[in-house]
């Protein structure tokens, strides 16, 4: 009795309130804009190369409803690969791609509410990126093969919107984002070449903007 | 009398489910399997060495007849302007080589209505004209070439395609992947014009190859539009 009528309260209470608890997954394209799709990462003075292609995308996401038109939302994602898609300098002969790892807290607000929404988002985040190239560097009159990978953080946000088409507890959704990470500046290199470490200070000067065609299904739990 | 014609036409439309429209999308492409292999090396057999294909950008036009509610026929012309390819570790390539397509497709959607809008699945056929940019360098009897030519391959293809629909008014946005198959392993007449430049007389003559392409290409292009319907 006591379990059905807090049950009871708490959807009228939601149901009143507009509140709201959902989980959904999403999946799609990252398309580089800018400077990280036209100049790439300088690795050291030498070694440049650059060209970021798009990469397939998937994540999860939460959802809070917290009044009729206003949800919060909180999302992790992972782009499997950012191919370097041309390489400037011979003596970086390959690139294992960019990954990246979005962790993001926004809020979604509903310009058409009802059961097929459109609505703008906004929010901002933590990414880590992570780059892998492999090339030959000459040290004491000999020539290595290294691999340098390197690891950047930085925070972000983004900004965006959607629609979705609602049937039953699903809802069917197209987001596009505009990221922008505040990801300028050094950062460490880590080469690995003849059995030995090195690190190098990188330099990178601009910042990471990417826009996000993404679709997704929610699920509303409650 | 032209006028009621287009009438009548207008309302046996209607009362059917049939509509028009047309629309233009943009997007971006993925090239996806050996298109893509990130292996570092595609072989174009006998002397030619290819890398592996990037994305690109793809936007297109198309024209769409409503014939029910649930079903409509597309026919579309898209563009991927330039798939860099990486071409790693060729040391005689001077350029990246270039590869564009260009899909013309017809094909069938079949919409399932949710509110304000629609989940749609399709299919379609087309041809596609793919060209594909190689130059580079050549040495040979004590003799040094710089060459560049375009390959032409154009073959038949398939696609699939998913997505949503949202209408406002005459206005439908859409938003979706569409895969791509092309069957376009094969043999290809290469065409180039090749310059001595060393020693350098700078003479340029056209030269020709055939060119062994060992694999289909695959795509996903991840595309948005916009779709107005005038009837």
């Amino acid at each position: 009795m006591y379990k059905l009528i807090s049950a009871g309260a708490v959807f009228a209470v939601s149901a009143a309130w507009g509140l709201g608890l959902g989980i959904g997954v999403f999946g799609g394209a990252a398309v580089p804009l800018g400077a990280m799709a036209g100049e790439g990462i300088t690795l050291a003075p030498h070694d440049e190369v650059g060209h970021l292609g798009s990469s397939w995308k998937v994540g999860g996401k939460t959802l809070l409803g917290l009044i009729p038109r206003l949800e919060l939302e909180a999302a992790a994602a992972y782009h499997a690969g950012h191919a370097t898609e041309h390489v400037d300098n011979p003596q970086v002969p390959g690139a294992e791609g960019t990954t990246l790892v979005p962790v993001t807290a926004g809020a979604n607000y509903k310009i058409l509410a009802g059961p097929s929404p459109a609505y703008v988002s906004a929010g901002a985040g933590y990414y880590r990126q992570k780059s892998a190239y492999v090339g030959f560097m000459s040290r004491q009159s000999r020539t290595f093969l290294y691999r340098a990978e390197i690891t950047i953080r930085g925070p972000g946000f983004y900004v965006g919107g959607g629609f979705g088409l609602g049937a039953g507890p699903f809802t069917f959704a197209f987001e596009p984002r505009l990221h922008v990470i505040l990801n300028k500046g050094d950062h460490t290199t880590t080469y690995d070449a003849g059995g030995a470490t090195y690190e190098v200070e990188t330099k990178k000067d601009y910042n990471d903007v990417y826009v996000d065609l993404l679709f997704g299904v929610n699920y509303k739990i409650l | 009398m032209w006028k009621i014609i287009a009438a009548a036409a207008a309302t046996a439309a209607a009362a059917h489910g049939i509509g028009f429209g047309v629309g233009a999308f943009g997007g971006v492409a993925l090239p996806e399997g050996d298109t893509a292999a990130r292996d570092g090396r595609v072989v174009y057999n006998p002397t030619l060495y290819g890398g592996d294909a990037g994305s690109s950008a793809a936007w297109g036009g198309k024209a769409l007849a409503s014939l029910t509610p649930a079903l409509s026929a597309e026919f579309a012309v898209a563009y991927h302007p330039n798939h860099n390819t990486k071409g790693w570790g060729e040391s005689m390539w001077n350029e990246a080589p270039k590869l564009t397509l260009l899909p013309i497709t017809l094909g069938a959607r079949f919409a399932f209505a949710l509110g304000a809008g629609s989940v749609y699945v399709g299919a379609g056929g087309g041809y596609f004209l793919e060209k594909l940019g190689l130059g580079g360098g050549v040495f040979g009897g004590g003799r040094t070439y710089e060459y560049y030519g375009e390959v032409e391959i154009n073959s038949p293809g398939a696609y699939v395609a998913a997505g949503l629909t949202y209408r406002l008014g005459e206005f439908e946005m859409e938003a979706g992947p569409r895969f791509f198959a092309v069957w376009n392993k094969g043999e290809y007449d290469y065409t180039y014009e090749a310059t001595q430049i060393f020693p350098p007389t700078y003479e340029t003559e056209e030269r020709s190859a055939v060119i062994y392409k060992g694999f289909n290409d695959r795509f996903v292009d991840v595309l948005v539009g916009l779709n107005y319907y005038f009837m």
